[in-house]
């Protein structure tokens, strides 16, 4: 027992080791690599790690609680449109008014993102809660059309509130964010999925992607628990949607189409439901691949849908097919004694 | 005689349609601490459905359920199974793609302790929890000689097993009273012996009262101390088994119409 308890009582810690040691492997990124390889490249990989906290999210919503949920670009808009207004009205003009030397200045601005990226999420999550208590009570396909309407009603909203640009899009936010930033996010999404969905919680949410009646007569509270990932899921999504804005420093609603909903749908769904690694490698794939067939020129959309089709006809329960990668596989096995 | 146990499930006049068809008309039932209660009846008499009810998916027209005094008609299932009332499924639902384990840790999730705080920065509180979930769930499964395919999708293990396993799902949800839809339906005689013993032994161990559907007399007959008879809704006949057996209008439900002299599963 006392064993038991010392392993127990460093998974914290262990949890916030992995995680410094991966952001200071992120920061050393930027620093060099990132830099070398020059603004296009560095674009790509900022939207892969955008795209990979979008897949993730959803994955939870769609993969682990078997939630059809196809408004998550609205979520993503929400958080977007709110983080930039935050910092584009208050904190930057405030920013902007003290008279500070470039490390302070520097440092008081990544406080600044923080706190926008956070309000950004927080927006998203409430429109999640607020969204989800009634809709969730619905079923497949019924929840999909909610919830794409409901992306849609967000979308519309944005487009007609002039304060935040309108129809002309939302200009001149402060580039706050680069590659750091949006891997740090990336990777405390992962983080805190993993941790979720390999606990009680995320068991009661496979039990009731499974059979959802089951789990209510084993006494899961299943609508809590619906409610509980589409917030969390809203929330990274609303993060991704700030971080956005903050690297483009420009949104359009445009860019938060039912359509973009889609594509993380397919992220999720190619990579595998339930499956982290999936999504991962499918948003990454899935974000370089219609840059890698600019080759293929005015066949590059067909191109890449056709290659999808081929993915899904091959392969229909995604990549990963709902497990995870593990060391394992490539790594040779160490031999019992 | 003794004297009869303390009631533990009590259905009071209880009625359901669905659209104009009565599917349960005024029936009440009592089901007493530690007692096995059998639920008889032909195809369609209504038994399922009073599960239903008694476990929150439908809401009960008219009547009353009260567990142990307090009234729970009307609650949600997870509700009432958090009150302490567990069933199975007459075609088994377990969660198929989920382990063997995890299906038992599942159902265990009420008793976890851990907040969503805990769970997201890992600490050790929910550590700790986790391992006793995990300890807890593998005993149950001990119990129920399911142990070797702990690790095992559900939906891969063979059918006697599966039906083995929502009983030990149900259990561990720590309930006072067990309802099992026809748990032997589709076993062989052998298997159906065994798994009556289980139960019987269970409900010893566990101090359970058990209601239990099941369609073949004979099973019922061997294990149960009372038996209710359900047929086109209405409760037609309740007593020891050895009464039920010789009961005429229960003779007649069983033989009188041609098509449900089947009643074997
Ligand atoms: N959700 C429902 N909607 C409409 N009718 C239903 C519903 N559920 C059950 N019924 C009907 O109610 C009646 C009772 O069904 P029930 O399943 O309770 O019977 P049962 O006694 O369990 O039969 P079996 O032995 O075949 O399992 C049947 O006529 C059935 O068709
Ligand atoms: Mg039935």
């Amino acid at each position: 027992m006392p064993n038991r308890l010392t392993v127990s009582a460093s998974s914290t810690q262990r949890t916030f080791t992995w995680y410094a040691l991966y952001a200071l492997v992120i920061m050393l990124l930027s620093r060099t690599v990132v830099g070398w390889v020059g603004a296009y490249y560095e674009q790509i990989l900022i939207f892969i790690g955008i795209n990979i906290t979008l897949a993730v999210s959803l994955n939870l919503v769609l993969g682990f609680a078997g939630q059809f949920s196809i408004g998550h670009a609205g979520f993503m808009a929400l958080g977007g449109y709110s983080s930039a207004a935050l910092s584009y009205f208050v904190l930057n003009p405030a920013l902007m008014s003290l008279p500070l030397d470039g490390m302070l200045h520097a440092v008081l601005e990544n406080v600044a993102l923080a706190i926008v990226l956070f309000a950004g999420g927080i927006a998203a999550a409430i429109a999640g809660l607020l969204v989800g208590i009634p809709t969730l009570r619905l079923r497949g396909d019924y929840l999909a059309i909610a919830t794409l309407g409901m992306g849609e009603i967000i979308r519309v909203v944005i487009l007609n509130t002039n304060f935040v640009g309108g129809a002309r899009g939302f200009t001149d936010i402060p580039r706050w964010t680069g590659f750091t930033w949006v891997y740090l996010i990336a990777g405390a999404c992962v983080l805190v999925v993993r941790n979720l969905i390999a606990s009680t919680s995320g068991r009661a949410l496979t039990a009731l992607r499974e059979d959802e009646d089951a789990a209510a007569a084993m006494g899961i509270n299943t609508t809590r628990h619906k409610v509980m990932a589409f917030v969390l899921g809203a929330f990274f999504a609303g993060m991704a949607g700030g971080l956005l804005a903050h690297y483009m420093q420009y949104l359009h609603t445009n860019s938060f189409t039912f359509l973009r909903s889609i594509e993380i749908v397919v992220f999720v769904v190619l990579g595998g439901g339930g499956s982290i690694t999936g999504s991962i490698i499918a948003a990454a794939v899935l974000t370089v691949l219609p840059e890698a067939l600019r080759v293929a020129q005015s066949w590059r959309m067909v191109s890449y849908s056709l290659l999808l089709v081929i993915m899904m006809l091959t392969r229909p329960q995604g990549l990963m097919g709902g497990r995870e990668f593990h060391w394992s596989w490539i790594l040779p096995r160490r031999k019992q004694a | 005689m003794t004297t009869p146990p303390e009631i533990v499930l009590e259905l009071t006049d209880i009625c359901l349609s669905f659209g104009g068809l009565k599917a349960i008309k005024n029936v009440s039932l009592t089901v007493g601490k530690r007692e096995l209660v059998g639920l008889i009846g032909p195809n369609g008499a209504g038994k399922t459905t009073l599960f239903n009810m008694t476990t929150g998916v439908y809401c009960p027209d008219q009547g009353t359920i009260a567990l142990s005094g307090q009234t729970i008609s009307g609650l949600p299932p997870h509700e009432i199974n958090r009150r302490g009332i567990a069933r199975t499924f007459q075609n088994i639902r377990l969660w198929g793609n989920m382990t063997v384990l995890d299906n038992v840790r599942a159902a265990l999730h009420k008793t976890a302790r851990a907040g969503l705080w805990q769970i997201i920065a890992a600490s050790h509180h929910h550590a700790r929890d986790e391992d006793r979930l995990r300890e807890y769930a593998r005993e149950q499964l001990a119990y129920f000689d399911l142990i070797r395919f702990e690790n095992d999708l559900a939906k891969n293990l063979p059918y006697g097993e599966q039906r083995r396993l929502e009983i030990a799902r149900a259990l561990a949800t720590n309930p006072t009273v067990l309802m099992l839809d026809e748990p032997v339906a589709g076993m062989n005689t052998g298997e159906k012996v065994h798994l009556m013993e289980l139960i019987k032994r269970l409900q010893a161990d566990r101090r359970l009262s058990i209601l239990l559907i099941e369609h073949d007399m004979k099973v019922v007959m061997g294990i149960c101390e009372r038996v209710a008879v359900l047929d086109y809704g209405e409760k037609i006949a309740e007593g020891p088994p050895e009464a039920i057996q010789k009961d005429p209008r229960v003779i007649e439900a069983y033989l009188g119409a041609p098509q449900t002299t089947a009643a074997t599963n």
